[in-house]
């Protein structure tokens, strides 16, 4: 089944996630997909994420539909104008790749490139706006395409931005990005079940399928940096005392990853599962999590 | 280089004011002699087909260099804006920028802004207006998304803002919650949802 009727089903969804290797030997990335590729309705391909310098996303696709995986296309607007934009949706399209998740992107300056030139033409929900557009089968300008795109567009949200402020503003661009074509939406690393569930209630009248994110933790450590330098991720006291206690710190990660999917799925549609380099711990974390 | 400005399409400007019962026009007379151009007479035909909608007008005023005498210029007219639902600034992007920050009434901009290409500099040129020649401002507090956000985001923030920093810098604030907070105090949140367009290139030059 594809990820866009999975998501009509009353299945609860779960994807994956692959961050491309910086060259060009893909061998243990496609092998860790290929493990993998039976316990997940799809999985993102992340688009040079942190702003480094590293293989594409669609190129990454690409060999992920060649062993049967229905991928999803991270595309950000930091490196790439409108024209290039439409172009490589045009492109993505006759590769097979049937579903992009708009995003901005990381600003460059955080990255190993920190000199590049940030592109920003559009921003992310004018990118939802143009993959309808190219859909209805016209590009940004108006001009008809021979053959038009058929995607499944989707969005991120940050549920646990860390102000008051912050935490409005994404709850408005979140509407926004709906009212511009998005058709579900993954979230940052949740860790705190009680406020998701509160976001949760808040966007509830936006009926549009939401994927709670779960990144593995690897270490109290992990957890700490995240806490300090990834915004609107917060890990617990609790959970980082429990990593830090740990005898065996990967069985424990998949108990915490296990429990946080347990409880979400009273909550919403499905989870987005960030292995970051532990993509082979993910069939135990969904045999745990009873998925 | 100087920066001109134009009016933007009276449509527009009546649309921002729909909801105001008053208003108070001030016009910049500018930095540059191509502002200083007809500015009596553009006010007059502004206010006449403003009040053609039934909106009145609590008053009016030319001053020079909004953008560097915005606090002095709002206390000296103090009296004669009275307490209107809004001002309607017809002056660039800068000139409305100032106005916007040193009131909490609500700002209209009534105008596009352009880099003169034949002018000589004198007046101050800041990054704070981009001349883009579609000005956001009434969409965005009186704030320009494009120079207060470091990607220049027009239809709000990227998720990487922490405490409210930037997540380029804890020394920078992120733009969009500084838009935010003041659309919240003026009361204009459900304004938020608007949908801006993305600018045209060939009209100014992003420098970020």
């Amino acid at each position: 089944m594809y990820f866009r009727e999975v998501l009509h089903s009353k299945k609860f969804v779960v994807t994956a996630e692959i961050g491309p290797v910086k060259g060009t030997d893909v061998r243990e990335m496609i092998e860790d997909a290929e493990l993998i590729k039976d316990k997940v309705d799809a999985i993102n391909v992340t688009d040079l994420q942190s702003s480094v310098m590293r293989l594409g996303s669609m190129a990454v696709c690409h060999l992920l539909k060649d062993i049967g995986i229905d991928p999803i296309l991270q595309m950000t607007c930091r490196d790439r104008n409108r024209l290039a934009l439409q172009s490589d949706l045009l492109s993505a399209w006759v590769l097979g790749i049937r579903n992009v998740l708009a995003l901005t992107g990381d600003h460059p300056a955080l990255g190993d490139h920190p000199q590049a030139m940030p592109v920003f033409d559009l921003d992310s929900i004018t990118l939802l706006k143009v993959i309808r557009r190219l859909n209805e089968g016209f590009d940004m300008a108006g001009n008809q395409l021979k053959g038009a795109t058929d995607f499944l567009p989707g969005a991120v949200v940050n549920p646990g931005a860390d102000t008051e402020a912050s935490h409005e503003m994404q709850i408005i661009k979140m509407e926004k990005k709906i009212e511009a074509g998005a058709r579900f939406f993954q979230t940052q690393g949740i860790y705190d079940l009680e406020l998701f569930e509160k976001f949760m209630k808040r966007v509830e009248g936006f009926n549009t399928p939401v994927l709670g994110g779960v990144i593995l933790l690897k270490s109290a450590g992990m957890a700490r940096f995240m806490n300090k330098n990834v915004a609107g991720v917060f890990v617990p006291e609790s959970i980082i005392k429990e990593m830090e206690e740990a005898k065996d710190k990967v069985k424990t990660s998949v108990s915490i990853a296990a429990r946080l999917i347990k409880g979400m799925k009273e909550l919403c549609q499905g989870v987005h599962i960030m292995a970051i380099g532990w993509e082979k711990k993910i069939p135990l974390v969904l045999e745990e999590a009873g998925l | 280089m100087i920066v001109i400005f134009k009016q933007k399409p009276l449509e527009e400007i009546l649309g921002y004011l729909a909801s105001d019962k008053s208003v108070f026009l001030l016009r910049c007379s500018g930095c540059s002699k191509v502002n200083q151009v007809d500015a009596e007479s553009d006010l007059k035909v502004l206010k006449e087909n403003i009040k053609d909608k039934g909106i009145s007008i609590t008053g009016s005023a030319i001053k020079g260099l909004l953008c560097i005498k915005a606090m002095s210029v709002l206390e000296e007219l103090t009296e004669s804006i009275g307490n209107p639902s809004s001002i309607l600034v017809m002056a660039c992007g800068l000139g409305v920028q100032s106005i916007a920050e040193a009131t909490d009434k609500v700002v209209h901009p009534a105008c596009n802004s352009f880099i003169d290409k034949e002018s000589l500099g004198r007046g101050k040129r800041e990054d704070r207006c981009l001349t883009c020649g579609d000005c956001v401002l009434e969409f965005t507090g009186g704030i320009c998304p494009l120079t207060v956000c470091s990607k220049g985001l027009l239809n709000g923030p990227c998720g990487g803002s922490s405490g409210n920093k930037c997540e380029i810098s804890k020394e920078i604030d992120c733009g969009w919650i500084i838009i935010y907070e003041r659309m919240k105090k003026l009361g204009r949140l459900k304004v938020l949802m608007s949908f801006l367009s993305p600018k045209d290139f060939r009209i100014y030059k992003k420098r970020r």
